[in-house]
């Protein structure tokens, strides 16, 4: 009798297959002393939250966080099949980045997985205290499911350093046309770029769009990124980064261009960069060398009185559904987003200011930030922040980036070949062909 | 002697290209993060840094046992469905055995992603979504480990297992005692094959997993671009880590695991 | 006594192969079978998650074959198919017959190494060559850097990735084709070789009138299974990517335009609608290279 017939190879392999079976066994999974979960995709907002962890245990003994970063589209994809397939492996609560948090508020309004949170808000009195456009973002068919976490108001960052040795005056350029005139002059092609702009990613076009009250959709839902608004910024946008005369350069997009950015930014080869809040702070992380040498201005506006700053990226904190005990995950909540000493603590790690009104006031937003040469960033950033324009959240946001992009891809390719002849008209007929690509999804029979 | 010294030179060039990314693979995983892109290969300081990043960054153990877990039990599972399937194919004749090997000629030229919404929906009907079993279930058959099989088997003689039936052993006793263990250079190949798919497989985990706990080594790795941004020499440690059990395997198998690739090929 | 026995024996012998495949055929059908009827059925449906259906008609196959993203995926991955076979196998086989020659010192030091590649899984060669193309300070380009100053955006730049994809695939499947072509010249009979040189044949001639009959049907069987193969193209260009398509949809693949409505926007339904028109669009295409490759008149 042969009792195990296959060989040395499965022997191998079964072995290995059993004692990993064993182990498994002996390490079931997950039994954390922990009776809340927090899951996030940021690395700053969770280093923030780690430490703020004895406060919060101190200020309510029952809580007993753990807080999980997890990898952003994993994070996101794992979510959604939980809410859709009622999986039990779901977090009490959640950071949900503001461009996939439209894919959430597709199907029935029951299977959102997040709790409604407009009754909580307006019970504490938190609802009048947030700054009214950020609300908007995480709104759907009546319900508000998250706190937002922040404002994200965009400046310009600058190599002061170099800046002023090329004698550059900052505070002249405070429209684009000056900005742009100036940055002919110091752009040498191939060496030096005024400002560092997405080629072929929407990230800074969506931003000037806006800057200039455009948008991907209106708060009724309609896609309107081929209205006149949309239409004038490509125009305008596409020349800054094509052809002769271009004052930005591109680094590509994606993580591995992350090194190369910084790279590049000690070397010198762009002076401004599109800086939100919480930029700011990977900046001081990942270029320390670059201390004192930094700062910020508002962004130029389009005419003359305009509008200075513009919004990019944004987060909120969700309950979902599946949460035991919402209560305490309010309070925890809470506790992270709007506790004073958490939040300058939080503040000092992210430069990411808070969305309620009542706290700009606290001190430490209005300390000077050596990194910066001295200026005083919060206070700079929240002066802006009750300007940015709205952003509206809809289950079609992450495709109608991507069918901007594509339309920008197309019109760069247009402008490199043709120049500026028939080039508002070809603008015209990508913008409406993206646009009506993503129509053509909203009419297809959404679930309701 | 001018072509010998020729084909010297094209076959080293080859293989110096082939082998570069693994040499380099091998020198950034002791690479210190400042010393990464500034020496091409290795550095003159090399360090345990990256590897203390990657276990304190993520449970690497965890996903490392899950890989063994999952795949050594698809192999077991294939390993054994499929032989003795493969067995009855080559060795009987019962009705019905044509059908069979049609449907499955016509399935091998299917791709797997048709099936994989409707087994979703499946597993989610049967509460296996997220489980070890809902991860290992759909892959305990393997088709082409059927065919490997019954093909090799064809080649056993007749006489051997009239020889098994005159000793009194059961139909069984015969597959498990006489035809196996004279196929084993083939399952030494189709173990190596099918550890290597199950090893690697990514989106089935990907979509069947939803715990962290849980993952494998391809779903676990492939988050730590996100996870680690800046440090690509933890993330160079975590690859050569995930790669080692398989190059030992392979390393050991490698002469069998060619010959029963290549078995099918050159038959069928 | 004998005669029961023998009937019991010959009971035995008779049920055997079905007690033998059965268990096989029933997680066949279960995992296999059920699943492809099912996904018949769910193409003419839209979905959110698995709880969430209304019947659709064709309108998933109406709305694929009006979606210009799903015209971007069929030509990224033909492209990358192309690529795969008229890059890799020619590759392949010349490896192969390098390797053939008769015993020297190093070959099977030569074969491993090129062979090794493949143990690599897709997902780890992707986080490899992630790094390995990073622009400015990846291997890649300072190797480039060494002949031609440049500075290559591989995964960044639209017009670079699928070569980048292709160059990658090369790299991981080149040993694994060449093992196959290496068995099927192994099996050319060394006689016709003698035969063609007395007949005073060139090397050309031996390859296109000895070599090439001898392997076709493996060479047929490779590039039937590469073109398969690489239309299930997925893991390598999604993680090398950074869990996107790409840049302008770049990098989007058949599978990928799959996994993206299926399992991120939840439409189980329009999934299975994309990979019942992929199996079509293989079923065609193989049919056609078993036509012109003379493979079905056999």
């Amino acid at each position: 009798m042969i009792i195990f017939p296959f060989g040395k190879a499965p022997a191998v392999i079964l072995v290995a297959a059993l004692l990993a079976g064993g182990w498994l066994l002996l390490h079931p999974r997950g039994k954390e002393d922990a009776n809340l979960v927090l899951w996030s995709f940021a690395k700053t907002h969770i280093t923030a939250y780690n430490q703020a962890l004895p406060a919060l245990n101190h200020a309510y003994p029952d809580v007993k966080l753990s807080v999980k970063q997890i990898h952003f589209e994993a994070l996101n994809r794992r979510l959604l099949s939980s809410f859709w397939s009622d999986l039990p492996s779901q977090p009490d609560l959640v950071e949900i980045e503001i461009s996939c948090v439209g894919t959430y508020f597709k199907g029935p309004k029951e299977q959102i997985g997040f709790e409604d949170l407009k009754p909580r808000l307006v019970e504490s009195g938190m609802y009048n205290r947030i700054v009214r456009n950020r609300l908007a973002t995480w709104s759907n068919r009546g319900g508000i499911y998250g706190i937002p976490n922040d404002v994200h108001p965009v400046m310009l960052a600058y190599r002061r350093d170099i800046a002023d040795s090329l004698g550059i005056c900052v505070d002249s350029l405070y429209t684009w046309d000056r900005f742009i005139e100036a940055g002919r002059r110091f752009t040498v092609e191939g060496e030096r770029y005024m400002i560092e702009l997405n080629e072929q990613n929407v990230g800074s076009l969506e931003c000037f769009l806006f800057q200039r009250g455009g948008g991907y959709f209106d708060s009724l839902g309609n896609v309107i990124f081929d209205n006149p608004v949309a239409v004038a910024t490509m125009e305008w946008f596409v020349p800054l980064v094509t052809g002769k005369g271009r004052i930005g350069a591109d680094l590509g997009s994606g993580q591995n261009a992350a090194v190369l950015f910084y790279k590049a930014l000690e070397e010198g080869y762009y002076l401004f960069f599109i800086c939100p809040d919480w930029r700011s702070s990977f900046i001081q992380e990942y270029s320390p060398r670059l201390a004192g040498k930094m700062a910020l201005m508002p962004m130029p506006a389009f005419y003359p009185g305009g509008r200075r700053t513009s919004t990019q990226g944004g987060t909120m904190m969700a309950i979902t559904k599946a949460c035991k005990d919402k209560d305490k995950a309010w309070k925890t909540a809470l506790f992270l987003y709007t506790n004073p000493e958490g939040r300058s603590r939080s503040f000092k790690k992210t430069n990411i200011i808070p969305p309620f009104r009542d706290a700009w006031t606290e001190p430490v937003f209005h300390e000077p930030n050596a990194f910066w040469s001295g200026q005083k960033l919060g206070e700079m950033y929240i002066g802006l922040a009750d300007s940015i324009p709205p952003q509206y959240s809809n289950p079609f946001v992450v495709l109608a980036k991507g069918k901007l992009s594509q339309a920008l891809v197309s019109c760069t390719q247009y402008y490199s070949v043709n120049g500026s002849s028939g080039f508002r008209d070809h603008i015209r007929k990508a913008l409406t062909a993206s646009a009506d690509e993503v129509r053509k999804y909203q009419k297809r029979g959404l679930i309701e | 002697m001018i072509n010998r010294i020729l084909l010297y030179a094209v076959l080293s060039v080859c293989a110096a290209i082939m082998l570069t990314p693994m040499i380099w693979l091998l020198a950034a995983a002791f690479k210190g993060n400042e010393d990464l892109f500034s020496y091409l290969f290795f550095s003159p300081r090399p360090t345990l840094h990256n590897f203390h990043k990657l276990f304190e960054s993520i449970p690497f153990m965890r996903y490392m046992v899950n890989s063994f877990f999952v795949s050594g039990i698809v192999v077991m599972l294939q390993l054994f469905f499929s032989s003795l399937g493969g067995f009855a194919l080559a060795k009987y004749e019962f009705r019905g055995k044509k059908y069979v090997m049609l449907l499955m000629l016509i399935t091998m030229l299917i791709p797997g992603q048709v099936l994989m919404a409707p087994l979703y929906e499946l597993l989610f009907k049967l509460r296996l979504l997220d489980t070890y079993t809902g991860l290992v279930s759909p892959w305990a058959v393997s088709v082409f480990g059927m065919f490997l099989f019954s093909q090799s088997m064809k080649q056993i003689p007749q006489s051997l297992l009239e020889a098994g039936r005159l000793d009194g052993l059961s139909e069984f006793g015969i597959f498990w005692n006489l035809v196996l263990p004279v196929c084993r250079p083939m399952i030494g190949a189709f173990c190596l094959i099918s550890f290597m798919g199950s090893w690697n497989n990514f989106l089935w985990p990907q979509i069947v997993l939803n715990s962290q706990e849980m993952y494998t080594l391809p779903v676990g790795l492939s988050q730590l671009t996100g996870l680690l941004s800046n440090e690509y020499g933890a993330l160079m440690a975590g690859t050569l880590l995930a790669v080692l059990p398989v190059g030992v395997l392979f390393f050991l198998l490698q002469r069998e695991f060619i010959s029963g690739l290549t078995a099918g090929a050159v038959k069928g | 006594m004998s005669k029961r026995i023998s009937r019991w024996h010959i009971f035995r012998h008779t049920s055997a192969p079905y007690l033998f495949i059965a268990p096989f055929i029933i997680m066949f059908a279960i995992f296999y079978l059920y699943p492809l009827i099912k996904s018949l059925i769910l193409a003419f449906y839209i979905t959110v998650g698995p709880k969430s259906k209304i019947f659709v008609g064709f309108d998933n196959f109406r709305f694929m074959f009006h979606d210009p993203d799903f015209y971007r995926a069929v030509r990224n991955t033909v492209l990358y198919a192309l690529g795969s076979v008229f890059v890799q196998l020619p590759v392949s086989l010349g490896l192969a017959i390098l390797l053939n020659r008769s015993k020297y010192p190093g070959r099977n030091f030569f074969r491993f190494s090129f062979f090794s590649p493949y143990m690599f899984g897709s997902v780890f060669v992707a986080v490899l060559f992630g790094v390995l193309f990073v622009p400015h300070f990846g291997l890649v380009n300072k190797l480039v850097a060494f002949f031609y100053s440049v500075d290559i955006k591989w995964l960044s730049n639209p017009k670079l990735v699928l070569p980048a994809l292709i160059l990658t695939a090369l790299w991981l499947y080149a040993g694994l084709n060449m093992i196959y072509f290496l068995a099927a010249l192994q099996s050319v009979p060394k006689e016709l070789y003698e035969a063609a040189r007395v007949d005073g044949a060139n090397a050309l001639h031996q390859f296109l009138h000895v070599t090439w009959p001898g392997i076709k049907p493996v060479a047929v069987f490779v590039i039937m299974m590469s073109t398969i193969g690489s239309f299930q193209l997925f893991e390598l260009a999604w993680v090398m990517l950074d869990s996107s398509p790409g840049p302008d949809n770049a990098g989007l693949t058949i599978i990928m335009y799959l996994y993206q409505s299926g399992f991120v926007s939840g439409d189980l339904g329009y999934a299975s609608a994309i990979g019942w028109v992929l199996t079509c669009g293989l079923g065609i295409i193989s049919f056609f290279q078993m036509k012109v490759t003379g493979a079905l008149s056999k």
